[in-house]
């Protein structure tokens, strides 16, 4: 039988398709429809990242902002050597990808400013998990969003907090139509100049979203329109 | 003033009051892991302080005439009463190492009457002081302030600590000393007759050494020969509160400003043009009262269930040996702790239906009024959010529904695995082989008997395949093919079950290289020092030698919330009493590990700060994307993969490979550095 350890050199040669294999799964489109000036897709084993690239360290009143070294233990002719990288991880979920075209967007919302198109995204986007966690009666951190741009396309992405999906987002996929309908009239309806936490505001909402004032009803609700 | 701050000194004088009129229970909750473990660090370090302080003085004022406390026999002392009054009373027996060791340690350093960061305030506003062994007071202040800056001034020129030049201690003392004296000139005899004075007493020990080319003259300050006095009366500086026993004209030798005589035996407010106002507040407090200590702990995940179960006995006896507790909703619903005071706490609840649960562990009695309060945090945006119209949109807003998750795939599987663990058991398979691994004397031994504990399940389950499918075809209703891939994905190659287990392995093997690397030691002389090798061993013993709870690590039986991997970090800490370097290994889930313990990070665990000294990653990029670093963007740190500027502020993006987090070597640290982690969130398929 082989042993696992038979000196630490060889445990951290592994082979990798030992260590790693199997478990990072690739993204697969499931299912794809339209609503709207959207294009819809349900992906199975979408890749959630978090990493740390840079660290604020401060000493009183100084304050810089340095990378963040994670070190990478090597062993070269029987000597330790150091390298660094950047620490992350990643781990696969479901989800249900929203892709605006930029140009369309810009147009409804009558500026060329991309903050506003980030801003619509946003909201949109929680003002759908405020509907899935009322519809499905969960709760809303299970039900997470991601906003980001590309060349043309401004992208919302609402994926399942949980490591490996908990089913949540093929649940709503399964009505997506009666979950757009619902997140559209639950913006306009709403009375608030803004948001609230009637329509967008949900617990552990980070403070830069806020103070950045990247929720608005009436832009999330364009992002949704036609 | 930060809210932490504020909310600690809050409690430590809310947590008497209602030893007084009440129960003598505060419990305040914090809404994040790091909130509550940031007011119970800062509960323990200002309130135990302040207590270490009273209980040193009622030492020294018990003393006699015939026998005098030296630093070393006070601190001694003092550090078994602070022990007796913080750990043994409270927690009886503790196992927790980590904890044990972390209160042990601090209460050491709050034994210390000389230790800089504790107590130089009672020297600095002249409650403590030196015995005076002159005749002359002059010289008495003189001694006073030589012994302070042995103790306390950092002396960059020489390695040791309480020692410094005869030159730098010359001139640190002539920035300020020519005030002391009417003819400056003179300072020189006086320095040497406050010097011989204290020679004498052998608090002091002078040497010649030569360096380079001249003869310099060291002076060491002797803890052990130094005696102790407490002034119950002194003169208080007006503008810079400094406290001057050994002097008695009307103005402040440091600052030349009009000084008042206090007696810290009465609590008689001082009265200034501003009005009334307690000029010598310091001495009033450590002074003004008897010894009252408070005990506070902190009850969240991630600690031991033993410490749990001995935070939650002290803090529901009755009367409580544990006073204040910081808790995160660990403590919301389903444990009986009697009757509470009060509940406070930090930041508005995430969901009322938590703070209806939060605030009915108190209000039980029909006799006796409690408290509920809340802190909206003023530099949070959601609470301002809830604060500007608390009623309507929160004590008055229906609650939201239970929350119910639907089942998929992995999580099927993950019952698959608990299923087939039952089936193995139930049917007496030789699940005992691989259920307890003998840990034995090694970690090689350790991971060795785990791999081959685990090939052994691999083989079982081989065995009796048809007879496990037919088990659970009837355990579940799901679709036999879904069954059926479950299986194969776990135990057939490449088996899940073991790729996963391995990573675990090789993830706390990796880590532990690295701490061989940083404590200098390879494995062959950590392994000498058998204490360290014990430490580690045991907890690994936990975690590794019983078979549910490692796949529960490798994140293959789902645990309360979420089957996610999780990391290996070590703790190093050099203990205050025995010199020893004491380790202690946690498994920690990898999202919350590196929100805490990224490179460079300081981090709180019982009371005392460590420092990241090495997190490891792994060879191989897991993924490079393009984040904006601008940090005054709206949005920074997020990431656009196919873009070259950021769309929002127009800055060129910087690319970044990101390796696997493995896990962190962290040491016990008194750094004064703050670190913060700019973290990027995305998703990419």
């Amino acid at each position: 039988m082989t042993k696992f350890s038979e000196n630490f050199e060889e445990a951290l040669d592994l082979d990798e398709d030992e260590i790693e294999g199997g478990l990072t799964r690739d993204a697969k489109t499931l299912d794809e429809t339209d609503f709207n000036d959207l294009h819809i897709r349900f992906v199975s084993n979408l890749k959630v990242r978090s990493t740390v690239p840079k660290v604020e360290i401060s000493y009183f009143s100084n304050s810089n902002v340095e990378d963040a070294k994670g070190d990478i233990l090597k062993f070269e002719d029987g000597e330790v050597k150091w390298d660094h990288a950047i620490p992350g991880h990643q781990h696969p979920t479901d989800g249900i990808v929203f892709l605006h075209r930029i140009e369309d967007l810009r147009s409804k919302l009558g500026s060329n400013d991309n903050r506003k198109a980030i801003t619509a995204a946003y909201s949109a986007g929680y003002g759908l998990r405020s509907i899935i966690s009322r519809k499905l009666g969960v709760d809303s951190l299970d039900i997470q969003c991601s906003v980001t741009m590309s060349q043309r396309f401004v992208q919302l992405i609402v994926h399942d907090a949980d490591v490996g999906g908990a089913g949540l987002s093929h649940a709503v996929y399964q009505d997506l139509e009666d979950f757009l309908w619902e997140t559209r009239a639950s913006l306009d309806d709403c009375v608030c100049s803004g948001f609230c936490e009637q329509c967008l505001l949900l617990p552990r909402t980070p403070s830069y979203i806020i103070e950045e004032g990247l929720l608005n009803r009436f832009d999330g609700l364009k992002f949704l329109s036609d | 003033m930060q809210t932490t701050t504020f909310l600690s000194y809050f409690l430590s004088q809310l947590g008497r009051d209602m030893k007084e009129f009440g129960a003598g229970k505060v419990l305040v909750f914090s809404n994040r892991r790091g909130d509550a473990e940031g007011v119970g660090s800062l509960m323990i370090k200002l309130d135990y302080s302040l207590e270490s302080e009273r209980m040193m003085v009622s030492l020294l004022e018990e003393q006699d005439d015939d026998q005098f406390y030296s630093v070393s026999n006070l601190r001694e002392d003092l550090y078994e009463e602070l022990k007796e009054h913080y750990v043994k009373q409270p927690y009886t027996y503790l196992e927790d190492e980590t904890l044990s060791q972390g209160l042990f340690s601090q209460l050491g350093a709050l034994a210390n009457p000389l230790d800089k960061g504790n107590h130089r305030k009672l020297w600095d506003a002249g409650i403590l002081s030196v015995r005076p062994e002159s005749e002359n007071d002059e010289i008495n202040l003189l001694a006073n302030e030589i012994v302070k800056i042995l103790a306390f001034k950092p002396h960059t020129d020489l390695d040791q600590s309480n020692s410094i030049k005869i030159d730098s201690l010359k001139s640190k003392l002539s920035n300020s000393v020519p005030t002391y004296f009417d003819s400056a000139p003179d300072l020189d005899a006086k320095l040497d007759e406050a010097l011989s004075v204290l020679e004498q007493a052998d608090i002091i020990s002078r040497e010649r050494e030569r360096s380079s080319d001249e003869v310099v003259t060291i002076l060491t300050l002797r803890r052990n020969f130094l005696e102790l006095n407490v002034q119950r009366e002194a003169r208080v500086c007006e503008f810079c509160y400094s406290g001057w026993p050994f002097w008695d004209r009307s103005y402040c030798p440091d600052c030349g400003e009009h000084l008042v005589e206090v007696d810290r035996d009465s609590y008689d407010q001082v009265e200034s043009d501003q009005g009334e106002y307690s000029l010598d507040h310091w001495g009033k407090v450590v002074l003004g009262h008897g010894v009252d200590p408070l005990v506070s702990a902190v009850h969240k995940a991630g600690i031991k269930t033993d410490t749990r179960n001995k935070i939650e006995e002290g803090f529901g006896a009755n009367p409580p040996k544990i006073n204040v507790v910081s808790a995160t909703n660990t403590l919301e619903l389903g444990i009986d702790i009697g009757t509470l005071d009060c509940i406070a706490g930090l930041g508005i609840p995430p969901t009322k239906t938590s703070y209806v649960q939060r605030a009915g562990r108190t209000g039980r009695s029909l006799d006796q009024s409690s408290m509920v309060f809340t802190v909206a945090r003023p530099h949070n945006a959601v609470d301002n959010f809830y604060f500007e119209d608390i009623e309507s949109r929160f004590l008055n807003a229906p609650s939201k529904p239970v929350q119910i998750n639907h089942l998929n795939y992995d999580i099927l599987k993950t019952q698959v695995m608990s299923e087939v663990l039952t089936y193995l058991n139930l049917n007496d398979l030789d699940y005992g082989r691989f259920e307890r691994f003998q840990t034995g004397q090694d970690i090689d031994e350790v991971i060795n008997e785990v791999y081959d504990g685990v090939e052994a399940l691999l083989d079982t389950v081989d065995e009796h395949q048809d007879s496990i499918k037919e088990h659970l075809e009837g355990a579940f209703k799901s679709d036999k093919e879904d069954l059926e891939q479950a299986l194969e994905d776990l135990f057939e190659s490449p088996s899940e079950v073991k790729q996963r287990v391995l990573r675990r392995l090789f993830k706390f093997y990796t880590t532990f290289r690295a701490l061989e690397n940083e404590t200098g030691q390879g494995a062959q002389g950590l392994r000498r020092r058998r204490v360290i090798q014990e430490e580690i061993l045991q907890e690994l013993e936990r975690e590794v030698g019983y078979l549910p709870m490692l796949l529960s690590s490798a994140g293959m039986i789902s645990q309360y919330r979420s089957t996610e991997d999780s990391v290996a970090l070590f703790r190093e800490k050099e203990s205050e009493t025995d010199s020893q370097v004491h380790l202690s290994y946690e498994s920690k889930s990898v999202s919350q590990a590196l929100r805490e313990s990224y490179p460079e990070a300081m981090d709180t665990y019982g009371g005392v700060d460590y420092e990241v000294v090495s997190a490891q990653v792994s060879r191989d990029e897991i993924f490079s994307t393009s984040v904006c670093t601008n940090q005054s963007c709206t949005l920074p740190y997020n990431e656009y993969p196919d873009l070259e500027v950021c769309p929002l502020c127009g800055d060129d993006l910087e690319e970044i490979s990101v390796h696997e987090y493995l896990g962190a070597v962290l040491k016990s640290s008194r750094s004064r550095k703050r670190t913060r982690p700019l973290i990027m969130r995305g998703v990419d398929f």
